[in-house]
């Protein structure tokens, strides 16, 4: 009886959350002159000897093509080479990091440890941070370099909390239940997150497509399991400028290609196993610039490359 | 029978199950409409597929632990976790205990108190050697919400702990009951972290940050004034060094990354020669200029400084049981994490004197070569004279920053402004009886001093004299603030010292040096102060210029004096220079000139320096 309680007080809070005005977005969000991106050049503080990928989670490409990964249990951001996928150089952050994003000459990195967001410089120099608890247990981090914003997924408390740079709070993103990741799609101005759903409530996993206004504009929905080739525990996703989602499912090993305006399922990427080329808990994806994706594939600690898959 | 056992595993039944478990109960569930609303939404689906799935027992992974932890990854739904293993280089076999090791997803037992655990931990696990065991686990620890009884290890005389009923090899918290006082009744996993495979608080320092049972703290000690690694200390610099496979055995076993044999120490080598002694090979494998091991060890990427191994198996301070590793007597290094002093010098722990920090740089190296040793040249009862300055208002001489030495000393310094180390012209790691100094204290001026400590008439040492008094000097070293030292090279092929051609300058017979020699630096100096014997000055007053007390013949033999008083001709050694300001014979050099030179051409001139000196015009 004791846990049927828990269960009702749980659904009571969810409710109140869809009773909460979902998005409070701020009154003057004007778009400003994006910063000059600055390809990140920071000197290795990593043991070069031990130089490698351990767990990586979230990625963010520079603008020369090269990748930056969040390297959770070493405690670092690593910057890969495309080619080689291999890291040269990386740098420590004061706890785990799970996501990575860079705007301008900032790298902004998500710290599971002290859930907050770090800044760097391309130097690789700490900077300064947001508040403590600016989020709780954060997931995912992207940036939006023409609205000045950092969006990232609070784990913790299941909503996407939108910051300008100096970590200043200006809209939340609550009308979700178990988000993960975030991606901008800065043709259409929208906002993307990809969310677990809730199988006690019936609610299946989903991408969940948001303007900037913070009003919901479409809902992509998977699947509780694997049927039907859909996904059931979506990732990290990315926009192609053809209107495509490629969205990492973590369950089926794979990327899921979605049509944006159908929510069609077009096209799938990768394979699930531990041998190279192959996908074990792939957690994220980034589009290179000659129509290549990278894939994090956390258990076997790679990242995949699949060589022009997206169509330029 | 009021849990799902009892419902039984029917296909409703099984997806009530899963729901259960991460979420509540299913106590009294089965004719609620909350059960309906369960059993229409199949969360079975979320881990089980009743045909497509690729898994075992139809679950939607092959790898079971993958199908958790996409839900329980980093970046996953749900409190992140990983499975539990061991470290690499742990001193147990490598093992992984998987998710369904500990937990049962579908949570349908109550332990043996009749209650549910916590976190779908078992109720019964089975141990790897220690049969199945039961499991209470109802609360988490000392926190304000968090009782202590019925947790993690709470010391109450059942080890029915979820940790404490496998574990027979740690030092805490066995099933056995033995090492149950450690942290008892608190959250074992604020330090070993579900998400970190359960490691101690992630890293070394988490544990010797502060005393471990017989072993000091550590963390600190690199962060004093040096040491080893010059950015944050991560675990891998720890594995550089520490073997880790008998971890809390006893023992302090380091590796040799040449691939040599590990180094265990078995007692204190700060205290025990016979352990300091097994540490030389260990820090030569990473300090030599080949090997295997990592040009580059730590994650600072640095290079370590190289010294040779075939040099220092030759070297003088490589003599009975000296290590590397000592207390400054029986090793010149302390702990190799770090020191108060520079170059990790021993004491490690003590700091200084402020502002003379004597006991470093020439305070270190004379504590051994003083009187007592057990350095054979006693080089302290020198150093340990009052500075005798050159005084002012001498003509030529003029130059109060000279004085009687080599500015070693911070007293020295302070007044010169020059300063000057024992190791800018000695290297203690290949320094021998014969060869005593550095090959080449400026590398940068391009020229290389001949070797081999050889007088006799051959200059060998002047190019390393002139090496810094050329008026260029190596890393490490800076001249006088005002005025500065003379540069000797380019004057000194010409001053007198070098080839000086003429016939006034009255050399006496016996002495091997004529004119048109080239003199080297060491026919008249030495680096080191030197002790006026006897004459003209009181006893022990160094002599200026560090002038040896009596000169050298070309065949590297003292040449006496022969002094003449009415009728008496008297030989005698020792005139040293100890006043520049004086005119006499005796302490301005009058003497010590006329070792060499007939005096019969010197008459009245008693202070020989109030007109010669170096580079000057060849009036030398």
């Amino acid at each position: 009886m004791r846990r049927l309680t828990l269960f009702i007080l749980v659904a009571g809070v969810l409710v109140a959350c869809f009773d909460d005005a979902p998005i409070a977005p701020p009154e003057d969000r004007s778009t400003t002159e994006p910063e000059p991106p600055v390809e990140p050049d920071f000197l290795n503080t990593l043991n070069r000897s031990l130089l490698a990928v351990k767990a990586p989670v979230r990625m963010a490409p520079t603008p020369s093509g090269q990748l930056l990964v969040a390297d959770y249990h070493q405690g670092a951001i690593l910057r890969v080479d495309p080619n080689t996928l291999q890291p040269d150089r990386g740098f420590r952050i004061d706890g785990k990091p799970s996501a990575v994003a860079l705007m301008g000459d900032r790298i902004f990195v998500a710290n599971v440890t002290s859930n907050t967001v770090d800044v760097f410089g391309s130097n690789g120099q700490w900077r300064y941070s947001f508040a403590p608890e600016a989020v709780e247990r954060p997931t995912d981090l992207v940036v939006d370099p023409v609205h000045r914003l950092v969006l990232a997924v609070s784990g913790g408390t299941n909503v996407v909390k939108a910051f300008d740079v100096s970590g200043e709070v200006q809209f939340v993103i609550r009308d979700l239940w178990k988000p993960t990741g975030v991606a901008v799609d800065g043709s259409r101005q929208e906002i993307l997150v990809s969310d677990y759903g809730e199988a006690a409530h019936g609610e299946r996993a989903s991408v969940r497509i948001f303007d900037y206004d913070g009003n919901p504009i479409a809902t992509i929905l998977g699947h509780a399991g694997m049927a039907n080739s859909r996904f059931s525990r979506p990732q990290g996703l990315a926009v192609d400028g053809t209107g495509r989602i490629y969205l990492v499912d973590a369950l089926s090993a794979e990327v899921v290609v979605l049509d944006r305006e159908t929510g069609a399922t077009v096209n799938t990427i990768g394979i699930f196993g531990p041998d190279p080329g192959q996908l074990l808990l792939p957690l994220d994806i980034v589009i290179g610039q000659t129509g290549d994706v990278y894939v994090t594939s956390y258990k076997t600690r790679r990242i995949e490359r699949f060589i022009g898959v997206v169509a330029q | 029978m009021k849990r799902l056992a009892a419902i039984g595993l029917t296909a409703v039944g099984s997806t009530l199950a899963l729901v259960m478990v991460h979420t509540y109960s299913a106590t009294g569930l089965g004719a609620s409409p909350m059960f309906m609303l369960i059993a229409q939404h199949d969360p079975c689906s979320n881990c089980h597929s009743v045909h497509t799935a690729p898994g075992q027992s139809l679950t939607n992974e092959v790898v079971r632990e993958v199908l958790c932890q996409t839900c329980h990854s980093v970046a996953g739904g749900d409190i992140p976790a990983e499975v539990h293993n061991n470290k690499t280089g742990s001193s147990y076999a490598a093992f992984s205990i998987t998710c369904t090791d500990c937990h049962e997803p579908h949570d349908y037992q109550d332990n043996a108190n009749s209650n549910p655990n916590l976190k779908l931990v078992r109720a019964n696990i089975a141990t790897p050697s220690s049969g199945t065991k039961g499991v209470v686990f109802e609360s988490r620890g000392t926190g304000a919400s968090e009782p202590a009884a019925l947790s993690f290890a709470d010391g109450d005389g059942t080890w029915d702990g979820v940790c404490e009923v496998c574990h027979t090899q740690t030092l805490f918290h066995k099933n056995d009951g033995t090492g149950a006082a450690h942290n008892a009744g608190d959250t074992c996993v604020d330090c070993h972290a579900h998400d970190n495979y359960f490691h101690g608080d992630g890293s070394c320092q988490g544990c010797h940050d502060q005393t471990q049972g017989g072993r000091r703290e550590i963390v600190s000690e690199f962060s004093r004034s040096s040491h080893h690694l010059q950015n944050t200390l991560d675990d891998a610099d720890c594995e550089v060094c520490h073997d880790q496979s008998q971890h809390q055995q006893g023992s302090v076993r380091l590796k040799n990354v040449d691939g040599g044999a590990t180094v265990v120490l078995t007692g204190d080598p700060n205290t025990t020669p016979s352990e300091a002694a097994k540490l030389t090979p260990f820090c030569l494998a990473c300090h030599d200029s080949g090997g295997t091991g990592p040009a580059q060890p730590f994650t600072d990427n640095w290079t370590p400084p190289t010294i040779d191994s075939t040099s220092w198996d030759a070297a003088s301070h490589n003599t009975g049981s000296r290590s590397c590793y000592g207390d400054g007597t029986s090793g010149c290094h302390a702990s190799g994490h770090g020191s108060e002093k520079q170059k990790l010098l021993a004491p490690g722990g003590v700091a200084p004197t402020a502002p003379a920090n004597a006991e470093e740089e020439e305070g270190f190296c004379l504590t051994c070569h003083d009187s007592d040793g057990p350095a054979s040249t006693d080089l302290s009862t020198a150093y340990s004279q009052p500075i005798n300055w050159v005084q002012t208002a001498t003509g030529l001489n003029s130059n109060p920053n000279l004085n009687d030495r080599h500015d070693i000393e911070y007293a020295a310094q302070q007044r010169s402004g020059a300063l000057i180390e024992c190791t800018n012209c000695h290297n203690p790691h290949t320094a021998t009886a014969a060869q005593p100094y550095i090959l080449d204290p400026d590398p940068s001026d391009g020229r290389t001093p001949g070797t081999g400590q050889v007088f006799a008439g051959t200059d060998t040492y002047s190019e390393f004299c002139m090496d810094c008094h050329d008026g260029s000097f190596p890393a490490g070293v800076q001249d006088h603030t005002s005025p500065q030292i003379t540069d000797i090279r380019t004057t000194w092929s010409s001053d007198g010292m070098g080839a000086r051609t003429g016939s006034s300058v009255d050399l006496r017979a016996g002495i091997g040096w004529a004119i048109g020699d080239i003199m080297p630096c060491w026919s008249c100096h030495t680096p080191h102060p030197t002790l006026d014997k006897d004459i003209g000055a009181a006893p022990g007053t160094p002599t200026l210029f560090a002038v040896i007390d009596t000169v050298l013949s070309k065949s590297g033999t003292y040449l006496p004096f022969e002094k003449t008083q009415g009728q008496t001709t008297t030989t005698i050694w020792a005139y040293g220079i100890t006043d520049n300001l004086a005119k006499n014979d005796v302490t301005s050099g009058g003497y010590w000139c006329n070792t060499c030179h007939d005096r019969t051409s010197m008459t009245g001139k008693e202070n020989c320096y109030g007109c010669h000196r170096h580079g000057d015009g060849g009036r030398f």
